[in-house]
C-alpha cells in the first residue's frame, strides 16, 4: 500500500512541472516579441490618431510636443492648455517662458494632430507659433511608405 | 527515498519566482510598447528663409478628394491619389505650368473648411514630390473667411 502510494505520487509531481516548461517558454518567447519588436516610448495622455505619410523620413529628437485632438483640445509636453481658440495666449506665454530659458538655440517643437482635425484651424496655431519665434514645427505622422 | 522528494520541490520553488518576473516583464513590455511606425513633416520654414524668397503664392485645399485651388484665375485640379503618383508628371498640367512660372516663390498651402489634416497632409506631401521647394503651410491669426 505504502509502495503503491509513493509510486502515483512521484509521475504527478514530475507531471506538474513539465507542463509548466511550456508555458515559460511561450512566455519567454512574448518577452523576447515585445521586447524586440515593441519601442517603448512615452504615451500621450489622449489618444491620437495621426495622419498617415507616405514619404520616409525620420522623427527628429525634440523635446517639446505639442497634442491637437478632434475636440480642439491643446496639450503642451501632456498639460492641458485648454480650447484651441482660448488656449493660444496662455501658449504664446509658455514658449516665451521656454525660449528665455535656451537663449542659443532656436525653440522647435514637433506638433501631433488628428487626422480628422480641421485642417483650417491650424492656421491660427501656426500663426501664433511663428509670433513665438519657433523656427522648426515638424507634424508627426503614421508612416507608411508606398508599396513599390 | 526522502531526499529526492525534496531535491524535487526545491526545484518547483524555485520556478515560481522565475515566472513571476518573467510575467511581470512580459506584462510591463506588452503595456509600454508601441509599434505604430512615426514619420515627420516638416511644417514651418525659418522667417528669415521666408522674407528671402518671392511674394508668396497661395493654394487652397478645397475637399478631402484631393481638389485643389491656385494661381489668380482661381483654377481648380484634382491631385491624384499619393500612392500612384511620385513624379512631377503625375501632376495636372496646369498645376505644372503655374508652377513652373515661379519655382522660386514661397508657396503656402491652405484649407477651406471641411478638409481634414490628412487631406492637407496629402497635399503637402504631393507638392513636395512635384519638387516645390520652398512649401509651408498658411498661417494666419484667424481662420480663412468664406
Amino acid at each position: 500500500m505504502l509502495m503503491q502510494s509513493s509510486i502515483s505520487t512521484k509521475p504527478r509531481q514530475a507531471q506538474s512541472d513539465d507542463s509548466l516548461i511550456p508555458l515559460i517558454n511561450v512566455v519567454f518567447l512574448m518577452l523576447i516579441f515585445f521586447m524586440v519588436a515593441g519601442k517603448i516610448s512615452q504615451s500621450d495622455p489622449v489618444s491620437i490618431d495621426p495622419p498617415v505619410s507616405h514619404q520616409e523620413s525620420k522623427v527628429p529628437d525634440i523635446k517639446h510636443r505639442l497634442l491637437l485632438t478632434v475636440q480642439q483640445q491643446l496639450y503642451l509636453d501632456d498639460e492641458l492648455l485648454g480650447q484651441l481658440d482660448s488656449a493660444l495666449t496662455v501658449l504664446g506665454q509658455r514658449l516665451t517662458i521656454l525660449n528665455s530659458g535656451m537663449p542659443d538655440e532656436s525653440l522647435a517643437l514637433t506638433l501631433k494632430v488628428d487626422k480628422s482635425f480641421p485642417a483650417q484651424d491650424l492656421a491660427p496655431l501656426l500663426y501664433q507659433l511663428k509670433q513665438s519665434g519657433l523656427q522648426n514645427i515638424t507634424l508627426l505622422t503614421q508612416s507608411q511608405p508606398k508599396e513599390q | 527515498m526522502q531526499l529526492e522528494q525534496i531535491s524535487h520541490r526545491k526545484l518547483s520553488v524555485s520556478l515560481t519566482p522565475l515566472i513571476d518576473v518573467v510575467f511581470i516583464l512580459l506584462l510591463f513590455f506588452m503595456l509600454s510598447s508601441n509599434f505604430l511606425h512615426w514619420g515627420s513633416v516638416e511644417l514651418a520654414r525659418s522667417g528669415s528663409d521666408e522674407k528671402s524668397l518671392n511674394a508668396p503664392r497661395l493654394i487652397t485645399v478645397l475637399d478631402n478628394q484631393g481638389g485643389i485651388e491656385f494661381g489668380t484665375e482661381a483654377q481648380q485640379v484634382v491631385l491624384g491619389s499619393i500612392a500612384l503618383s511620385d513624379a512631377q508628371s503625375a501632376l495636372p498640367v496646369a498645376l505644372q505650368e503655374w508652377l513652373a512660372n515661379d519655382i522660386n516663390a514661397l508657396y503656402l498651402l491652405r484649407a477651406k473648411p471641411s478638409v481634414t489634416t490628412q487631406a492637407l497632409l496629402n497635399s503637402l506631401q504631393q507638392l513636395k514630390l512635384a519638387g516645390v521647394k520652398h512649401l509651408s503651410l498658411y498661417s494666419a491669426p484667424a481662420p480663412i473667411a468664406e
